[in-house]
């Protein structure tokens, strides 16, 4: 069987009580153009940007919602670390899935 | 997952904030190109600058540690000979005029960067606008280590910038030009 840990880490603790990703409160532009493609690694050029498409403010709700989803990255990585370093046990009994 | 660092959100801040003031166009001519997740705030703080004031020229003191920007700029030369203009059509002595002192404290007041501070740091600036018959007018910034690493400077300095046209046109006004200007448009 075949079992992807990222996904279940990341499903663990989405169940968590109090445990959700943080609702995208700013600008959509800001975050589709953005910070979506930097999170990627892709070029983001400064002409490349529609300096209409949001107000001063929403740059500081970026810089937010850009250090709640780091937090969420950071809890998940740390999660999937503790399991990784979990020593697998060998089950006493043959079983066929 | 990398987080995204402080540079992203202050060059954002800052281009806003030249495109709002309308500088978009030489913004774009001279800093369209970089790449807003690789590019670091000091180093574009003085590219943006030059946005602003093409015409300026930076001085690093290693000594003192001190920077030290100083703009030229023909919208100075017009400020200050308008200035004079208004003196001697007004009879007042030369540099001692009500609107001579009205316009260089609102210019001096853009310079003005205590809301971008922590309240520690120190600048000064000059205005240089007598004329000693030496040179061109200036308008002289000193200040600190890693000056340009402060987020406001730019936006600071579109401000300067939006102030001396605008004491231009109101210099140009009272001085009756703007009226001659319109009149020869309407013709």
């Amino acid at each position: 069987m075949k079992l992807d840990l990222d996904l279940l880490v990341m499903r663990l603790i989405l169940e968590q009580e109090g445990t959700v990703l943080p609702q995208a409160s700013c600008n959509e532009y800001l975050i589709s153009q953005v910070l979506l493609p930097l999170l990627r690694g892709e070029p983001v050029p400064l002409r490349a940007i529609d300096y209409g498409a949001f107000d001063e403010d929403d740059i500081s709700a970026l810089a937010e919602y850009n250090d709640a989803v780091y937090r969420i990255a950071q809890a998940l990585g740390q999660t999937a670390e503790r399991i990784g370093a979990i020593a697998p046990v060998a089950r006493s009994a043959r079983q066929f899935c | 997952m990398d987080i995204l660092d402080d540079n992203v959100f202050q060059i954002l801040c800052t281009a806003k904030r030249l495109a709002d003031n309308g500088f978009l166009e030489p913004f774009l001519e001279r800093c369209g190109s970089y790449d807003l997740g690789r590019e670091e705030f000091y180093d574009f703080a003085w590219e943006a600058v030059g946005c602003v004031f093409p015409d300026y020229t930076g001085y690093w003191n290693q000594e003192n540690e001190i920077d030290t920007i100083v703009i030229f700029d023909p919208l100075m030369d017009e400020f200050c000979r308008l200035l004079a203009q208004y003196e001697t059509a007004c009879g007042a002595a030369p540099g001692e005029s009500d609107l001579r002192h009205e316009a260089v404290t609102d210019v001096l007041r853009a310079f003005d960067l205590e809301g971008c501070l922590d309240g520690y740091y120190i600048y000064d600036y000059d205005f240089r606008i007598c004329d000693t018959g030496h040179g061109r007018k200036r308008l002289v910034f000193l200040s600190g280590i890693e000056f340009c690493g402060i987020q406001g400077l730019p936006g600071a300095m579109a401000d300067v910038r939006c102030t001396l046209e605008y004491q231009v046109r109101r210099l140009r006004r009272a001085l009756g030009m703007e009226q001659e200007t319109e009149t020869k448009e309407a013709a």
